[in-house]
């Protein structure tokens, strides 16, 4: 699951391929992973039924 | 202008912006280029899957502002440390505008939560200028905890109404020992120059500059606005009279024998 949405990956991917299948710049993003910041580097490995939560900046006040 | 301190932190400039509700990107860019500030706020949100880049905020170069993320969308004080430590993770910047807002109505700070959220994320090592409600014992309290700041409301989030806090603002003016920001409410650059010349030491503004015909001459408005009301505050009034007092001389007047 990412970001509520559903998300098929081939095994054994990691969460760059993920940001790279959804065309996510890995710049000025966090992840959490199962709801828990992940601080690890974007290879981490998927496991399936992996809950993933990008964040990044968006305009506020 | 004089400049103001914020943890250590000097800024010539004392009105901040937010990047919010602005029509595009360019217009956004514009208004924060115009209004001369240096600390500006953003939001943190899901990435929308559907528009991955997301245009808004590519416009700012965040590296040449003091960039303020802002907790909005918290209802609690677990919330708004969740949202802190994920801005802080996505920037390394450990500045927050703390806000915990769970009314949906008036998007009113809620005291207690925000107080409990301060308290962590001093501990945890952020920078936090808590947005309250504009009271002055509370903001004691924030003070207490170690927030750098306070940005008490001059009225709620987006309304332009002006201080219709001004009294309690008075207060929290004369007896805080750390800056205060009045934040949310300000509509029109009398505002932010009544602030000031109240003696606040800052202004955030975003709405009043989003939904303005032409956000970047309202942001020059607003940035003289700010340094009229404060230039007025070091000059110091002379205060009210309720009769009048003649400026012209009152001898010598021709009809006098």
């Amino acid at each position: 699951m990412v970001n509520g949405d559903e998300h098929t990956l081939p095994l054994g991917s990691d969460l760059a391929a993920l940001l790279r299948v959804l065309d996510i710049p890995p710049r000025h993003i966090a992840i959490e992973l199962n709801s828990a910041l992940h601080e690890g580097g974007l290879e981490h490995r998927l496991e399936p039924g992996d809950h993933v939560e990008i964040v990044r900046f968006v305009g506020g006040g | 202008m004089d400049s103001l301190v914020i943890a250590g932190r000097t800024l010539r400039s004392r009105l901040f912006v937010g990047t919010g509700k602005f029509p595009n990107p360019r217009a956004m860019a514009g208004a924060i280029e115009a209004s001369g500030a240096e600390v500006v706020t953003v939001a943190l949100r899901r990435v929308d899957l559907h528009d991955p880049e997301d245009s808004m905020l590519s416009h700012i170069d965040f590296d040449r502002y003091l960039m303020l993320p802002n907790t909005s969308g918290a209802r609690d004080a677990e919330e708004a440390v969740r949202i802190a430590t994920l801005a802080r993770a996505a920037s390394g910047w450990d500045w927050v505008k703390l806000e915990v807002t769970p009314e949906p109505h008036y998007l009113l700070p809620d005291p207690i939560e925000t107080l409990e959220a301060a308290r962590r994320l001093v501990k945890l090592g952020f920078t936090v200028l808590p947005y309250m409600n504009a009271d002055p014992i509370l903001a004691r309290h924030l003070e207490d905890v170690g927030c750098a700041a306070v940005m008490p409301l001059g009225a709620p989030i987006g309304t332009s109404r002006g201080l219709k806090t001004r009294e309690q603002l008075s207060i929290i003016i004369e007896q805080a020992n750390v800056p205060v920001v009045v934040d949310a409410g300000l509509g029109m650059p009398s505002h932010a120059a009544e602030a000031m010349e109240l003696g606040a030491d800052a202004c955030l503004v975003n709405t009043a500059l989003a939904i303005a015909d032409d956000p970047q001459e309202m942001a020059r408005a607003f940035a003289m606005g700010v340094e009229a009301g404060r230039r007025a505050w070091r000059a110091g009034a002379g205060g009210e009279s309720r009769l009048a007092r003649a400026s012209s001389p009152l001898s010598g007047l021709l009809d006098q024998g």
